[in-house]
This record gives C-alpha cells, structure tokens and sequence, in this order.
C-alpha cells in the first residue's frame, strides 16, 4: 500500500506488523500509539505465555486445587479456549501443553530458556479439568495443566491492538504471523485485501480476500518448525494426541482474530468432514486445504474472494 | 474450489457454537478495563492501558544473556542456523571478552535480507542475543537469535546446543 505508515515489532516468536492509512510522512505523529498497540502484546505474554515461567498462566500451576483470580487477558483466553473444546469434542484442547512440552515447543523465543512444567509427559489432563467461575473471576485447575492458549492468545492481542488503533486512523491493520486485523480502508479508499498463502510454494498466494472490517487467520503446520512441511507438529489433536493430518491449511475470516485463529486451529484439527461443519456452524467463512491440495470452501466465502488482486497486502504466514 | 455440500450441518457436540460470540464479549470486556483504568483526561489516542491492580507484571522479567557478558573468548566466532523459511549465517568479533561486531554473513531466506539488517547492531548494543524489541524481522528472527546464540556459545568455550527444528 503506498504511502502508508507501518511497524515492525517481534512479539509471539513473529512478526507483528501494523499498518495505518496514514500518509508516511504523517507517520511519527502516530508512532506512540503503534507502540503502546505493541503493548498489548506484552500483556498478552505476561499473562498466557506457556513459554514463561513468569506468566499468569505458568503461575497456576503452582497453585493446583485453589482458585486463583485471574486477569481479564488470561480468564478470557481460557473462556475461549474451553469453549472451543467443548464445540470440538475434545479435538482440540488447551490442556496438551506438557505434550508440546515434550514435543520440544518449549523453548522460548526471546531468552532462548526451554520451560518445564514436570507434568508427567503420560498424563492426560483435559479441558473439563479446568474450572472458570466468572463470578469471581478466579479459575481452578483440578489436576496440574498446562495451558496452551497459542489458538486465541495471539488473536486477542491482535484484536486488542486494532481496537485501539482503529479509534486514531481511518484504516488499521495489525498482522502477527497469521493472524491479521483489518479495519476501515487503505489510503486509496479500497477495502484491505489480505493474500492467504500457499501451504506448499513460499511466495505464491492461494488467493486473496477483501474486507472492510474483520478477522483472517491462517493455521498450518509449515508456519512453525516441524518435522516436514506438511506436518503440523504444534497442533495436537487431544483425543489420539497425534499431530493433526488431512488439512495442511486452514484460513478462516471472523469477526474477531481470536475467534479466526481459534476455528482455524480447530477446523485444521477436525479434518476435512468436520472441519467444515465446525465453520459453519459457528457462522464463519473460510477456506481449507487438504493435503492433496483440494480446496473446501464455506458458501459464503467466495464473495471475498478478490481476483488476481494486483497487490496481495498483508500475507498470513 | 469445492463448496461445502450440507447446508444444516451435524453440530460437533451438538450445541450451540458460541466461540465469535465470546471472543468478541473477551475483547470488549479486556479492553473496557484496559480504557477505564486509563489516566483521567488522557486523549483517545494516549491511553495507558492495564490491567487490574496487582495484575501486571512486567513483560521481560528474567530475561538474561544466554552466556554472561564479559565471559566470551577473544576471535572472530560463526554460527548459522534454519528452518523452513531460510538459513541464516552470522559472525560474532569478541574482543577483550566482549562483543565488538556483529553481522550476518549469509543469508537464503524468502524474506528480504532487509528485514534482519538492523539486528547485529542491537547485538553488539545488547552484549547477547538476547534482543528485547526488533523492530524489522519475520521469520528469520528466531534463525538470527539461534545463530548467535550458537556463535556466543561458541565464543565462551561451550560445546555447541544441538541444532533444534527445522531442516
């Protein structure tokens, strides 16, 4: 997009991008803002990072058994997490982190430290083993688990991040590594196009969607180290504690990035039958790839769907 | 592309699918806390936001060098490392214990070199690879960090850390 102000800041081990339709020169005058945006990121972290023995999140687990308040970031991100794992039967669910433990996603990506949480590499704590009391704000972990909240944390940074910048400029988007928030319009006065990425060939795109105001996110197992490209090693299906087959992308437009990056995580694990009823039973567009390369998409998707756009925008990793 | 066939899907579970609902209750809930424990008269765009009180915590507690500066043995020391996205190759010149430069020697990533340019400098600033805030990188920001991890520990007389992911 010519002309329009970006950042780059490391956040989540990705790149976060964000982009207002703001003349470049205006640029400096929205600097403080595009940082203090970063600083949702932080928060995020501070409070659901599995990779940080410091978190919130990691801090329960010294504290099995009792409630523990929670800050509205880490009792939110839960909410969304166990809903998810109640709509997938159990596909998906948060309580795997001690599987990608010993997996070996477990270092983190800033201080380079591996975490541990000791939990038994054989044990198999669940969703159900979770307790949120929205009264209190307080949530009790019945066994010890370890929480990954990878599916929504990142996505409700994003969110976080393109509310706040979106009060200040007439377009906004906030893109981490998949995840990508648009709102308004470009500096040409068009809706934002995002390009979804090919699973297979880096730098060609599958397609590219245009949106005024929403969510796309991206899942799939060649945007993290994995044993091959088609292998998504980070998304375990809790039932058979495999890593996910059939899908090898899963893009997903929503409201909410939180809501895209939780449902493509989840259609990615369900497969192509029910990955698809996953989406839309919860009222969202997408589109799935599988491993031979066929393309699912929902009814609704193709009217996004923008041909040979002449500049992708911002691309999902 | 083809569209999905079944317009009354089989619901997994059987309920009533709530996720884009609740995500967008979190990030109105999130944010009105954030917005209301903001600085009265702050302007829109000027808003400090927390969490509540006793909740935040800071975000790069315990962060320190992977090898204690000053400890590092004289020489010019390599590392390199990869994953799907590339190979990146750096070198590190450690002069009287400390680093003294920084660069990346090669690099085959998808992503332009340009985005991990500025990163050797903040090495040399930071006396590790240990960076806080980078403000250009994608994915070859993890290969960078891995690489000079591998060239710091190299530097001080550790055996290497074993190659991790990636190819």
């Amino acid at each position: 997009v010519i002309g329009a102000a970006r950042w780059h800041e490391v956040w989540m081990d990705t790149v976060v991008t964000v982009q207002l339709a703001v003349p470049a020169g205006a640029a400096p005058r929205y600097q403080a803002a595009a940082r203090r945006a970063f600083g949702w990121f932080a928060r995020v972290e501070a409070a659901c990072s599995r990779f940080d023995p410091a978190s919130e999140v990691c801090g329960l687990l010294r504290r099995v058994g009792e409630p523990v308040r929670a800050s509205p970031i880490l009792f939110e991100s839960v909410a969304v997490a166990l809903e998810l794992a109640e709509a997938t039967g159990g596909a998906f669910d948060p309580a795997v982190g001690h599987l990608l433990e010993g997996r070996g996603y477990n270092r983190h990506y800033r201080t380079g430290r591996t975490a541990r949480s000791g939990i038994d590499p054989s044990a198999r704590p669940s969703f159900q083993d979770v307790e949120l009391d929205r009264d209190t704000g307080t949530i009790v972990l019945r066994r010890p688990v370890l929480l990954d909240l990878g599916a929504v944390a990142k996505g409700l940074a994003v969110d976080l991040a393109a509310e706040q910048l979106a009060r200040l400029a007439p377009g906004v988007v906030v893109d981490a590594g998949g995840d990508c928030v648009v709102r308004g319009a470009t500096m040409t006065g068009r809706p934002w196009r995002v390009g979804i990425r090919h699973p297979l060939q880096p730098g060609r795109l599958l397609t590219a969607v245009e949106l005024a105001a929403g969510a796309v996110c991206t899942s799939g197992g060649y945007a993290r180290r994995g044993r091959g490209p088609l292998q998504a090693g980070h998304l375990i299906d809790a039932r058979s504690g495999r890593a996910a087959e059939g899908i090898v992308s899963a893009t997903v437009v929503a409201p909410t990035a939180m809501a895209a990056d939780a449902l493509s995580t989840a259609a990615l694990l369900l497969g192509p039958t029910d990955g698809p009823r996953l989406l839309q039973a919860s009222g969202v567009e997408g589109l799935l790839v599988t491993a031979d390369l066929e393309q699912i998409a929902t009814a609704g998707f193709s009217a996004l769907v923008v041909d040979a756009p002449r500049s992708p925008g911002p691309v999902p990793a | 592309m083809r569209p999905m066939a079944d317009p009354h899907p089989k619901r997994p579970g059987a309920r009533k699918l709530r996720v884009v609902a609740l995500s967008s209750a979190a990030i109105a809930t999130v944010y009105a806390i954030g917005w209301g424990a903001t600085r009265p008269g702050a302007s829109s765009d000027d808003q400090l936001v927390r969490l509540l009180p006793g909740q935040e915590r800071p975000a790069r507690s315990g962060l320190r060098p992977p090898v204690p500066p000053g400890r590092y043995t004289d020489g010019t020391w390599t590392g390199a490392a990869s994953n799907a996205y590339g190979r990146v190759e750096v070198a590190v010149r450690i002069q009287g214990g400390r680093i003294t430069a920084a660069a990346i020697t090669r690099t085959t990533t998808f992503y332009p070199a340009s985005f991990i340019a500025a990163l050797p400098a903040q090495v040399v600033e930071r006396q590790s690879a240990d960076l806080d805030v980078v403000s250009t990188a994608t994915a070859s920001w993890q290969d960078f960090v891995d690489a000079v991890q591998r060239a710091l520990t190299t530097a001080a007389g550790r055996p290497l850390p074993p190659a991790r992911g990636g190819s």
